[in-house]
């Protein structure tokens, strides 16, 4: 016969959680990291770090730590779940059971990981098993939650299934987003990134009183701009002409020739250009301009038209197939009614295939607007072979964030542009879409 | 039938105008790959004289003797580590992202919805690079670590989860799976044994496309790999190229005639190095990789 609800907790308790999350709050009683000072060492346990204690002869004074009360309170309210586990529904009582082992894990590796910046002036510090059995309990606290979850069908096996990329997910985009806060920081890594002081707007207020702050917002934007333009232009062209080649052979002939820079990356291509442009022995300085003074490493005034040449050589390709497949896509009796109409090649361009051309214009523009606040690293970065006499015309928000963090080590400059370019970027993309949404809905990307 | 020729010279013309277009635009994007080449295989003399140029004047493979024996084995570690990164990147990719598409294409699975929305999110919004950077540093710590090239942004994109939902869901009837479990079929058998087989023209492409961003990634290298023996060929191309220290540092036994510094042909041999692999192979996928990027999947 099936039971009810949680009736089947009441036959067997969940003793093992109970014990794990008892053995758990043992654990504060032990030895939760070692560090060694004036070559003695020392020990500190959970409850001293509960309580806070002044180590190092006075030098580190460590306040209450507020993580590890809230894993030990996290425990006894596991507990305490338990008791009341029969009367809950069991979808509730399980994602509980589950949250609560969840954070009381996420808090003890929070809490080791912050030791090792609290206690920088020791040496050797080490995380000793009072910290590792809280969190191996934990885990299987966890585990057993989402078994019992199964057993319950609370969830079923296609939630398995999603956890591997969710927590990708998760770590790999979802933590950063959450990350921006640090713009608020004023970080500093000797005293770690948590303990490191808020310091509210100060980076953005820093970081645009600099002219850098304008010269890179310009730059990203003029260029994105000038990219989409050029690039749907002789996107479309190229697409509508490579539809029109009568030989497939050819067809796929010029459709791989023009996708071959498409495939390399940026690495390569600022070999290539150095190859074209070097100052002693660059084909273009060499032999087509005989050996000019022109340093093109140095001089600024030719980089916005050699950065628009290099973005469409590298990117017709892509465009224009996608052009392409759109084109091919068109229902041709169209084009033979026309044809038949005594349309010419001009005409049947212009009236027929532009105008069914006109979603994926639409689409493709909206998705590059909705981008135009980032730029492509590779192409301001390596193209440019960093060049610091080329900045005011190469530098776009992306390569300023990437020398202010790794060059000159100005982690509050770093992360107010970081932060400025994910904000306004979500913002322009909500707009254009909302834009978009309101004048024609087919064309909203959600 | 005047009206028929017209339109035939005209379309002769038409045909004449864009081929033309089209030939010139193959050969601009192709010429730069043999200037490379070529210099490649040029003598570090004639470059002194004459630079890079589209025909070697003076043939000599001393920039490849240079490269394949003084710095061998720095070449070969640098591609094997990128081999590695590659297919573990690609297989990893290509584990996890489907099985988390799967389920998201099921009518029958509640979350659907509502994760579908978590995934397409980070498409909109995501947290820039220096909250990523310490949270892979300061937290993960995979700084100088084989981790640091293959997990950061590379393993799969929203986008990509996005693509495999809507390919599950228009090519995997319900039907089926419905007559799986009838017959006793575990969710995990579904997925494995009819689900995976049917998509693999999806799972190729995808799978290039990830393959080819693990293959030509140097910005994970530039953030987190300092220790020169975790380069890969990129890595490895990248500091060369940004520090010609770099090149002097390497062993010069092999002597390098007239040019005090042997950096003019062995720069473009070592960019040739980066190059061939990909060009030997792109015959081979380039459908398929044509069909990556009409589904909108590559931009870097």
């Amino acid at each position: 016969m099936k039971e009810k609800g949680l009736a089947i907790l009441r036959r067997k308790p969940l003793i093992d959680i109970m014990l794990m999350s008892i053995l758990s709050i043992i654990c504060i009683f032990l030895p939760y990291a070692s560090y060694t000072y004036k070559s003695a060492k020392y020990t500190l346990s959970g409850l001293e770090l509960m309580l806070g204690k002044t180590i190092l002869g006075g030098q580190i004074q460590i306040n209450p730590q507020i993580l590890l009360i809230l894993a030990v309170i996290l425990n006894i309210l596991i507990i305490a779940l338990i008791f009341a586990l029969s009367k809950l529904k069991p979808r509730i009582g399980g994602i509980l059971l589950l949250l609560l082992g969840l954070t009381a894990v996420v808090c003890n590796i929070a809490m080791a990981v912050r030791l090792s910046g609290m206690l920088r002036e020791a040496r050797n510090v080490s995380i000793l098993f009072g910290s590792i059995i809280p969190v191996v309990l934990g885990v299987v606290i966890v585990i057993r939650a989402l078994n019992l979850m199964y057993r319950l069908k609370v969830i079923n096996v296609l939630d398995f299934m999603v956890i591997p990329g969710l927590l990708y997910l998760i770590i790999n985009n979802y933590l950063p987003m959450v990350g921006i806060v640090l713009a608020f920081k004023k970080i500093d890594y000797s005293i770690g990134i948590w303990t490191s002081p808020w310091v509210g707007f100060d980076n953005f207020i820093y970081l645009f009183k600099t002219s850098a702050a304008w010269i890179i917002t310009r730059n990203t934007l003029l260029y994105n701009l000038a990219f989409i333009i050029v690039g749907n232009i002789l996107g479309i062209i190229v697409g509508i002409f490579l539809s029109e080649v009568f030989s497939k052979k050819l067809r796929k002939f010029y459709q791989t020739s023009i996708l071959l820079p498409q495939l390399i990356s940026y690495v390569i291509v600022a070999y290539i250009v150095f190859g074209f442009l070097s100052n002693e022995s660059g084909w273009i300085t060499q032999t087509l301009l005989g050996g000019t003074d022109i340093n093109f490493y140095q001089e600024k005034s030719y980089w916005p038209f050699i950065l628009i040449l290099v973005n469409t050589w590298k990117g017709l390709g892509y465009s224009a197939v996608i052009y392409l497949s759109s084109v091919v896509g068109i229902d041709r009796t169209l084009i033979e009614a026309a044809y038949v109409d005594g349309a010419g090649r001009m005409k049947q361009i212009k009236n027929i295939i532009l105008p069914l051309l006109k979603p994926t214009i639409v689409t493709l523009i909206l998705l590059q607007v909705g981008r135009i606040f980032y730029s492509d690293f590779g192409l301001f970065f390596q193209v440019p072979m960093d060049s610091g006499a080329l900045y005011d015309v190469t530098n776009v928000i992306d390569t300023y964030v990437y020398r202010s963090l790794m060059k000159m080590n100005n982690i509050s400059m770093a992360s107010a542009a970081s932060a400025y370019q994910s904000v306004v970027g979500f913002v322009i993309v909500v707009t254009v879409n909302a834009v978009v949404r309101k004048i024609d809905k087919e064309n909203a990307l959600f | 039938m005047d009206d028929t020729r017209v339109t035939g010279s005209s379309e002769r013309v038409f045909q004449l105008i864009i081929n033309v277009v089209l030939i010139l635009l193959a050969l601009a994007a192709i010429l730069p790959f043999i200037l490379l080449l070529s210099s490649s295989l040029t003598a570090e003399e004639t470059l002194l004289i004459d630079g890079y140029g589209f025909w070697p004047k003076s043939f000599s493979l001393f920039s490849y003797q240079y490269l394949f024996i003084a710095n061998g084995v720095k070449i070969f570690k640098a591609y094997g580590i990128t081999f590695f990164v590659t297919i573990v990147g690609t297989g990893l990719s290509l584990l996890i992202g489907p099985m988390l598409a799967y389920p998201l294409s099921r009518k029958d699975y509640p979350r659907a919805k509502a994760l579908t929305f978590v995934v397409f999110f980070t498409m909109l919004f995501n947290g820039g690079v220096v909250p990523s950077y310490i949270m892979w540093t300061q937290i993960f710590g995979i700084r100088n670590s084989l981790l640091a090239l293959i997990l950061p942004n590379l393993l799969f994109n929203g986008f990509y989860i996005i693509l495999y939902k809507n390919n599950f869901s228009t090519n995997i009837h319900p039907a089926l799976i419905e007559a799986a479990k009838i017959d006793g079929a575990g969710e995990f058998y579904i997925y494995f044994k009819i689900v995976m087989p049917l998509s693999l023209p999806i799972l190729a492409t995808v799978g290039l496309m990830v393959a080819i961003g693990y293959w030509n990634d140097w910005v994970n290298g530039l953030y987190y790999i300092t220790d020169s023996k975790l380069y890969s060929l990129q890595v490895l191309l990248n500091s060369i190229m940004n520090n010609i220290k770099a090149l002097a540092s390497m062993d010069v036994s092999m002597g390098s005639g007239a040019a005090s510094m042997p950096g003019t042909g062995i720069r473009m041999a070592m960019a040739v190095v980066g190059v061939v692999p990909i060009m030997v192979l792109y015959p081979f996928f380039s459908k398929a990789f044509v069909k990556g990027i009409a589904l909108g999947g590559v931009k870097e």
